[in-house]
């Protein structure tokens, strides 16, 4: 276990100082060495802003994803139930059935459109970008 | 951001107006053509529009009861326009007015507004009971929560078409930069099912909110 816990520790380590090394080498191919200092918080603001967009944008798909398939679970569920009691309502059910899904399937789409703005039309991109 | 290929782009005006031109043309153009000459036995394109014509008076009668008859036009046109411009995102070379949140912004505001004002026209003063809820202590509560959920209502309503044909749209063209062949096809067959779907959802939502203010409060 400890074991374990050293090894991930140290590939934590090793995998934050290469990243500051290749951002340190970036910074120095690009940019003249007095800027250093002065560019170097600007670039992890704007590191640090693309990246959590990123990671908010697939968080906001999958969280959002897991309710609208449990409705769903649910909602077909009801549907199979009742057509099983009563075979005769059948044709009538499974029209509701699709239509409900199809509102619930929005919700979904609602959270793939908060995604797609912050991936593509981001609001507060203006701040960052000059 | 990924963008299919557009026919007709008219310099200088957004395109989804040339589409709703387009879209509006044809359905003239279509209604023009099968008005001229009824038949008893209907034919192929004449039956699809009887069809809309029989199933909107259907639910009419069915959700709103007799006075629903009088938003038969209104309803019926809504099935046409938007099922209409759905359906031409789906030939290559077009996009559909719908994949824009302005013109479902405005299908959805009428409904908003005409939902509204015939529930005052009907009830009156009477109309601001729908407000209160149940219980005369809790109104004050209730009346926060019944206007907030009436003012998103709208919102939601042009949201669902726009996100739906727009990600449809979107994810066709993301799996023809994936792979060229073959599945892209399969996904725009799932497209003819998702836009017939959305239509009729964006047509049952608008007479269940015009047939929630014209009930009776108790």
């Amino acid at each position: 276990m400890f074991k374990y816990l050293i090894s991930f520790f140290t590939f934590l380590l090793a995998s934050i100082f290469n990243v500051k090394a290749f951002a340190a080498k970036a910074v120095n191919t690009t940019i003249p060495l007095h800027h250093h200092i002065v560019n170097n918080s600007a670039l992890l603001s704007k590191s640090l802003f693309f990246g959590l967009s990123a990671l908010g944008g697939g968080l906001a798909i999958g969280l959002g994803v897991i309710g609208a398939g449990v409705g769903m679970g649910n909602a077909v569920r009801g549907a199979l139930e009742s057509m099983g009691r009563n075979p005769g309502m059948e044709k009538k059910l499974i029209v509701w059935m699709i239509t409900g899904m199809a509102i619930m399937e929005s919700l979904a789409l609602y959270a793939l459109l908060i995604t797609f703005i912050l991936f593509y039309a981001n609001p507060f991109k203006a701040i960052f970008i000059k | 951001m990924l963008k299919s290929p557009i026919l007709i782009n008219i310099h200088g005006i957004p395109v989804y107006w040339t589409m709703t031109i387009l879209v509006m043309g044809l359905i003239l153009f279509t209604a023009f053509i099968v008005g001229r000459s009824l038949k008893v036995v209907p034919g192929g394109i004449q039956s699809f529009f009887e069809l809309i014509f029989i199933m909107t008076e259907y639910f009419l009668k069915e959700i709103i009861g007799e006075e629903g008859s009088v938003y038969l036009p209104l309803i019926a046109s809504f099935a046409v326009f938007i099922l209409f411009s759905n359906l031409i995102g789906s030939i290559p070379g077009f996009t559909s007015p719908t994949a824009t949140i302005d013109t479902t912004a405005v299908l959805a505001l009428i409904v908003f507004f005409l939902s509204h004002a015939v529930g005052i026209k009907k009830h009156r003063a009477r109309y601001i009971k729908k407000f209160l809820g149940p219980l005369i202590i809790i109104a004050p509560i209730m009346i926060i929560i019944e206007v907030m959920s009436a003012l998103s209502r709208p919102f939601s309503h042009a949201l669902r078409l726009f996100a739906n044909i727009f990600a449809e749209e979107f994810m066709v063209t993301v799996l023809l930069f994936l792979l060229p062949w073959a599945i892209p096809a399969i996904m725009m067959y799932m497209q003819v099912f998702t836009d017939l779907m959305q239509a009729f959802v964006f047509y049952l939502l608008s007479i269940i909110y015009i047939a929630l203010s014209l009930e009776e409060t108790h």
